[in-house]
């Protein structure tokens, strides 16, 4: 009896092609189901798949109709596939390793349109921050419509006013102390009093002349201790009434610095259409470096590193109990890795070709970075195109990717540049310049020239700039532009210089300084009438003290002159004085 | 279940040799203590259809073992467990698992490496074994067991007939 049955081997044959007829028919829809769901999780949008092939000998997989909506713009897609194929190998899968050999992707288009909308279910309304601020700051180009001095003046406060109320109430105040101060002084009564005690002495010099003089003296004597305090006073008083005006000065110069601030604030300058640049040419740079980060954020982490993959391996759960041991692979593969990818990109410019090398989820298992370059020439809308760059995860602590630029003769006819009250259509003109982009972690780090020639620039808007805008940018046929990009990942900063700012500068500036100066003449008036009342009323107060520092003045001759004529009465004879001369029997008056 | 245990008994009957009967016994032993979706388990299929070995013993032998193999899944973890990261054989482990082979096998799994481990001992073994015990009780048992009310009602069931039929019709063999 034979010991080979030979049924048996037809059978285990019908088993095993059952085998494989079974994952024919169930892969496609599984890889397809995959690929959906991952790919949904990874863009953050829906992404779908039409059309899911598997091929056995050699081991393939072709992928049709594939398409990732943008998940800021869900009717629109961020990323179309028409084809990819992709040869795997075999060996590694045993490993659960996939390993893609070649890579071929066909008509890849980014942002072409949707029939439906592409937002995953329960996805909230897209988050643009993180996105690039241009020059850190938005403006309008060219000339703001102005505001008028009334309105200004409605919204802004006036240093004119905080002064002028503080000088009326320093001079009210500063009355009120003088007055209190003045009602303590020598008076007319007291004058009077006075008067009628020299009389009083005058009238008893002939029965006393020796006791009548000394008497006089001390009278001479109180008076001119009077006078002096008056003099004192009114010597304080001229102090703070020069205090006073100087401050009334500075209140009456208060609203021509207010007209100045404000004609600051709110005039345009040649110096604020530094936002012409970041206006006109803004968009049309930052909104692509802002897709390729928004792009990054959301691969990054599919190309960090598999760190510790191996003990999550066997940490696994196992369907046969136990557990399994972590065993060293004599030759490490990454989980996922695609040796070469020929990717063809249809970019507005013209069709890109290219390769990317080393694509992989675990780069230091793989112990290479990823590779890319792509290029182009005679394109429908450039004359050549280079795009490269390295993707360096080797230490995934501290990833280092960059890309660099180039472009050639990008045809700019029909573009449209800037927005808004002063949009600015190219009716001819072409491109050209390199850029690099590094980023480190994430730290971001790049640059660019472009030279951009034969502009014809017209302008469409109506704004109050647009006219001088427009006489000054029909004489632009060049232009140098330059771009800087640094900040974080999450904030990146994006700089935008070239010489349409000085172009426009020079034919604004001097509009820009004839409103200016026009502004600051309406303020002044404005201004003038609005302060008129207050500064009247602080310095109306003034003219009181004045009054007051003339009733002094009269209280002081009022003493002078009796203290005079007191002096005299002490003479012998009532003879005149003469200050400082000694007197016969030694008798000194000082100050006669 | 009567009737793979008619089966059985025919096979014992049969002139089938007794090593055929013990190879299937045997393989039917080692499916059954392994992890029954793991590549060798391939191969067994492979040899249990194209050799001509008793599937009824296989099937048999696939129940028991692998009543014994749940019941000694434990067992087999540790001994796995102590195989596997036993120093002395880390190097073979590891040539091991970077085979294509050991990559189909799983053999960095405590309980296949266990389990595998004694189904490949125990395989030469209990091959011999059941030879010895299917010549015994041909030559002991078969004449009992053949007059035996069980084997009796077996006979008279319609069941046994048709299966005579059927094995009449394909000429005898499994």
């Amino acid at each position: 009896m034979s010991w080979i049955r030979w049924p048996g081997l037809v059978a285990f044959a019908v088993v095993v092609a059952l085998l494989i007829a079974g994952v024919k028919l169930v892969a496609p829809w599984a890889i397809e189901h995959t690929i959906e769901s991952a790919g949904s999780e990874a863009a953050g949008a829906l992404m779908e798949v039409a059309d899911v092939d598997i091929s056995l000998l050699p081991l393939g997989i072709e992928v049709e109709g594939i398409t990732v909506a943008d998940a800021d713009a869900p009717m629109a897609n961020a990323v179309e596939i028409g084809r990819l194929a992709a040869t795997v190998e075999v060996a590694p899968l045993l490993w659960r390793k996939v390993v893609v050999d070649e890579l071929t992707g066909e008509a890849i288009r980014f942002n072409t349109p949707r029939e439906r909308s592409g937002a995953l279910p329960g996805a909230t309304a897209p988050e643009t921050g993180g996105g690039g601020e241009v020059g850190g700051a938005a403006g309008p180009a060219a000339l703001p419509k102005l505001p008028t001095a009334k309105e200004i003046l409605a919204r802004e406060h006036l240093d004119t006013l905080d002064a002028a109320a503080k000088l009326k109430a320093e001079v009210a105040a500063t009355r009120a102390r003088w007055e209190e101060r003045i009602a303590t002084l020598p008076d007319a009564d007291k004058l009077a009093a006075y008067r009628s005690r020299l009389e009083a002495v005058r009238g008893r010099a002939k029965q006393d002349p020796i006791g009548t003089a000394a008497e006089a003296k001390r009278l001479a004597d109180e008076i001119r201790a009077d006078a002096a305090q008056i003099r004192t006073a009114r010597a304080d008083l001229t102090a703070d009434l020069q205090r006073l005006k100087e401050q009334a000065a500075a209140v009456q110069a208060a609203p021509a610095k207010d007209a100045a601030r404000l004609k600051a604030k709110y005039a345009p300058s040649a110096g604020g259409l530094g936002n012409a640049t970041r206006t006109l040419l803004g968009p049309g740079v930052a909104d692509p470096i802002d897709k390729v980060l928004t792009w990054y954020r959301r691969l990054a982490p599919y190309l960090g590193g598999g760190a510790g993959a191996k003990e999550e391996e066997a940490a696994k759960p196992t369907p046969f109990g136990g557990r399994n041991i972590a065993l060293p692979d004599r030759e490490p593969l990454p989980d996922l890795l695609v040796r070469t990818a020929h990717l063809s990109l249809e970019l507005d410019f013209g069709k890109l070709t290219g390769e990317i090398h080393d694509l992989t989820t675990d780069p230091p298992r793989l112990g290479r970075p990823t590779t890319f370059a792509f290029a182009g020439d005679h394109l429908k809308g450039a004359e050549a195109a280079r795009i490269s760059g390295i993707l360096d995860h080797l230490d995934p602590t501290r990833p280092r990717d960059s890309a660099q630029v180039a472009l050639e003769g990008l045809v700019l006819a029909g573009c449209t540049l800037g927005a808004g009250a002063m949009p600015v259509a190219v009716a001819a003109g072409r491109a050209g310049g390199e850029g690099h982009l590094t980023i480190a972690g994430k730290q971001l780090h790049g640059g660019g020239d472009a030279k951009l020639d034969g502009l014809k620039l017209t302008t469409e808007g109506s704004g109050e700039g647009s006219g001088i805008a427009a006489r000054a940018l029909s004489g632009v046929d060049h232009l140098a532009l330059r771009v800087e990009i640094d900040g974080t990942l999450d904030d990146p900063a994006i700089r935008l210089s070239s010489d349409l700012d000085r172009l426009l500068g020079d034919a604004v500036g001097r509009e820009a300084r004839a409103q200016a100066a026009k502004l600051e003449s309406r303020l002044k008036s404005a201004i003038g009438e609005q302060v008129k009342g207050p500064i009247g009323e602080a310095t109306g107060g003034l003219g009181g003290l004045g009054d007051l520092d003339a009733g002094l003045g009269d209280r002081l001759k009022g003493l002078t002159d009796l203290s005079g004529e007191a002096g005299r009465a002490a003479l012998p004879g009532g003879s005149k004085r003469v200050p400082g001369v000694k007197l016969p029997g030694k008798l000194k008056i000082p100050g006669f | 279940m009567l009737r793979l245990l008619a089966k059985v008994l025919k096979a014992l009957a049969s002139e089938q040799r007794p090593a055929q009967l013990a190879l299937a016994f045997a393989l039917g032993m080692v499916a059954g203590i392994t992890p029954l979706a793991t590549a060798h388990n391939l191969l067994v299929l492979l040899l249990v259809l194209c050799l001509r070995v008793n599937l009824s013993i296989f099937l048999v032998g696939l129940g028991l073992f692998s009543a014994l193999g749940l019941a000694l899944a434990p067992l087999f973890h540790h001994l796995g467990l102590a195989l596997l990261t036993a120093p002395a054989l880390h190097p073979f482990w590891t040539g091991l698992y970077n085979t294509v082979v050991g990559r189909l096998e799983g053999v960095n799994n405590t309980v296949v490496a266990g389990s595998l481990v004694v189904a490949l001992i125990a395989l030469v073994p209990v091959h011999l074994a059941t030879i010895v015990l299917v010549r015994r009780y041909r030559d002991h048992l078969l004449a009992w067991v053949q007059k035996s009310r069980l084997a009796q009602l077996l006979k008279a069931s319609k069941l046994w007939r048709a299966y005579q039929a059927v094995a009449r019709v394909r000429g005898g063999g499994s």
